[in-house]
């Protein structure tokens, strides 16, 4: 029950080697992540308190 | 629609068609046709797996959902941002040095022939329905809106679709999508604005979020928790975060878009272009639901927004004591929501709050006259989806109506598209190559990638023609999408988190999460979104199990 003996799977004919690039902005992709998890924190805030502002 | 508006719709679907043919042009070779020679920049990218999101019925009913419910439906997408981090650390890489046309083809790479044959299998079904659902759902909206039988509808809508992909393949989708989010987000500013400039001139913009507020239509953090409860931070921050993962982790209809990027950079880009983007945009389109609900309060709303059922209900006996109630509970809103503005304005906090309460009892005495009418056409019957369009066909000027039914177009257009393209992509690469012509040229999987679109698209046509007959089961389809992911993520969580788990082991493991799954549906009442959650810890855990005991066995000589 492990596939088809002996298949080796079919090998792309646009195979080629992606290496990784750093972002355009803060040098790493980690403090990139990290900003947008920040952003996400700071949304969530934002319209926490633009709900309690608005609610009489 | 006045004579601009059907000019304006015109000519976007003739620019569409003929700048997706243009910008297709040059797909002769199966990795171009499929994967745009991965050459695609991260902003179109971006916009296009936006675009392919973003479905007609989404964009319509959002407005429709806040005017109802207020802006909590925005939490529904807390977990997107988290899921887009986690992919491009993941995900984006594993898939981009694999050198895949597909997902599933990964999985063959990490496990065997059957797991991806099965995974595949779940998505045609999945998707299958779901291309059928993109093109019939608006287009009953849109019929009605245009005087054409849905059929005709969906048939123009498909026609197009499939005239610019099958030509150009993911360039064509790719590059259209991105004047379709374009002309969207363009549409969403101009309702909006008009939403506002619409209001009497007494009204200010401060006086209509303060009449919102106070009817609780901006609501967007709730921290109440219940199991089946849809739209709260926590269902939002964990389900929406799972249901974001399997969306754009496992559906090759998301995962073909960033697999086109001419790096992993320009990938992980397009997806944190989203993670940024999407709550805003969400936001947007829910607040102009708040102010054409605003908007109802000074221009009285119809008894049922759907114009062919109103005109149905008006022959039932029932019919004038509803309306009359109805007339009775809108005169009494909107007198209080003036009491409200004029003791706002004097500052007098007593004079505030007895206005509030006024005003807060008129509006549930307008929405349960609502629902009577609603109950005269049957207890089903919800017209959510026809409140924006009925604000944009009644109030909004000539040309600027046939512009946002253009805008409703594109997205069910963009989302057709993609989902067609990826169905194409997913038969040919994970079936047909794989299990029936595995040695062929290029050119002759490239004649049957086109072949396999225009299947699709005719599958698709076709699903939809049927859709009136199917009634109710458009509900149970939707329902049907979200019970396939969570068996989708756990495999893939499986292969990309856990080296020692087998063939086996992912195989049943992905078994099992889908029964668990099917008995979360059938046998309690948890929301949707947990199912994502439910099916990939099952999947996950029976992966472990099954691959310690069977695994193990299959590797001893």
């Amino acid at each position: 029950m492990s596939g088809a003996p002996g298949h080796k799977p079919h090998v792309p004919d646009h195979a080629r080697v992606m290496e990784d690039e750093p972002p355009p902005i803060l040098g790493s992709w980690r403090r990139i992540y990290i900003l947008v998890i920040c952003y996400l924190a700071f949304l969530i805030l934002a319209m926490y308190i633009f709900g309690r502002a608005v609610r009489p | 629609m006045r004579p601009l508006d059907w000019v304006v719709m015109f000519c976007w679907l003739v620019f569409i068609v003929s700048y997706g043919l243009y910008r297709g042009r040059g797909s002769s070779t199966m990795n171009k046709y499929l994967l745009a020679g991965k050459s695609m920049p991260w902003y179109a990218m971006g916009l296009s797996i936006m675009a392919t999101q973003a479905s007609a019925i989404t964009f319509i009913s959002t407005t429709g959902q806040s005017y109802t419910d207020g802006m909590r439906f925005v939490q529904f997408y807390f977990g997107l941002p988290i899921a887009m981090v986690i992919l491009c650390a993941t995900a984006v890489p594993i898939f981009h040095r694999a050198n895949v046309y597909t997902a599933y083809e990964y999985l063959e790479q990490r496990f065997d022939a059957k797991t991806r044959s099965l995974v595949s299998l779940i998505f045609l079904i999945q998707r299958g329905l779901a291309a059928g659902l993109s093109l019939y759902a608006p287009a009953v909206v849109l019929s009605i809106i245009l005087g054409w039988p849905d059929r005709a509808t969906t048939i123009v809508m498909g026609v197009l679709v499939m005239t610019y992909i099958s030509f150009g393949g993911i360039k064509a989708v790719t590059w259209a999508d991105v004047q379709q989010m374009s002309l969207i987000l363009c549409g969403l500013v101009l309702a909006l604005v008009l939403a506002i400039h619409l209001l009497p001139s007494s009204v200010s913009f401060s006086d209509a979020v303060s009449l919102a507020g106070a009817a609780g239509k901006l609501n967007p953090v709730t921290f109440n928790f219940d199991w089946d409860d849809r739209y709260n931070i926590w269902s939002g921050l964990i389900g929406g975060m799972f249901l974001a993962l399997a969306y754009f982790g496992c559906d090759q209809s998301q995962v073909q878009r960033y697999l086109t990027g001419k790096s992993i950079a320009a990938s992980r880009l397009s997806l944190l272009f989203n993670a940024v983007a999407k709550i805003p945009m969400q936001f947007f389109i829910l607040f102009i639901g708040a102010m054409v609900y605003v908007f109802f309060i000074y221009e009285r709303p119809p008894l049922l927004f759907q114009p062919v059922e109103l005109k149905n209900v008006q022959h039932d006996a029932r019919f004038p004591a509803v309306e009359r109630r109805y007339q009775l509970a809108y005169a009494d809103r909107k007198q209080a929501a003036d009491e409200y503005v004029q003791a706002n304005h004097a500052g007098d906090r007593s004079r505030r709050q007895a206005s509030i309460e006024h005003y807060r009892a008129a509006q549930q005495e307008l929405n349960e006259a609502h629902t009577a009418g609603e109950h005269l056409v049957g207890k089903e019957f919800d017209d959510t989806n026809y409140i924006f369009l009925s604000f944009v066909t009644r109030y909004l000027p000539a040309g600027v109506v046939g512009l946002i039914v253009a805008v409703i177009f594109s997205a069910a257009m963009s989302s057709a598209s993609g989902e067609i393209n990826s169905l194409a992509t997913v038969t040919v690469i994970d079936i047909y190559r794989r299990h029936v012509k595995r040695e062929a040229s290029d050119r002759h999987y490239l004649i049957a990638s086109r072949f396999a679109t225009v299947f699709w698209g005719c599958f698709a046509m076709g699903f939809a023609q049927y859709g009136r007959n199917f009634g109710a089961l458009i509900q149970a389809v939707n329902v049907i999408g979200s019970l396939f992911y969570g068996g989708l993520l756990g495999v893939f969580v499986l292969a990309f988190f856990f080296r020692g788990v087998g063939a086996n082991g992912a195989f049943f493991g992905v078994l099992a999460g889908e029964a668990a799954i099917f008995a979360a549906n059938l046998f309690t009442r948890i929301s949707f979104l947990w199912y994502n959650v439910i099916g990939c810890v099952v999947v996950v855990l029976v992966g472990l199990a099954v691959s310690r005991i069977f695994d193990r066995v299959a590797r001893t000589p």
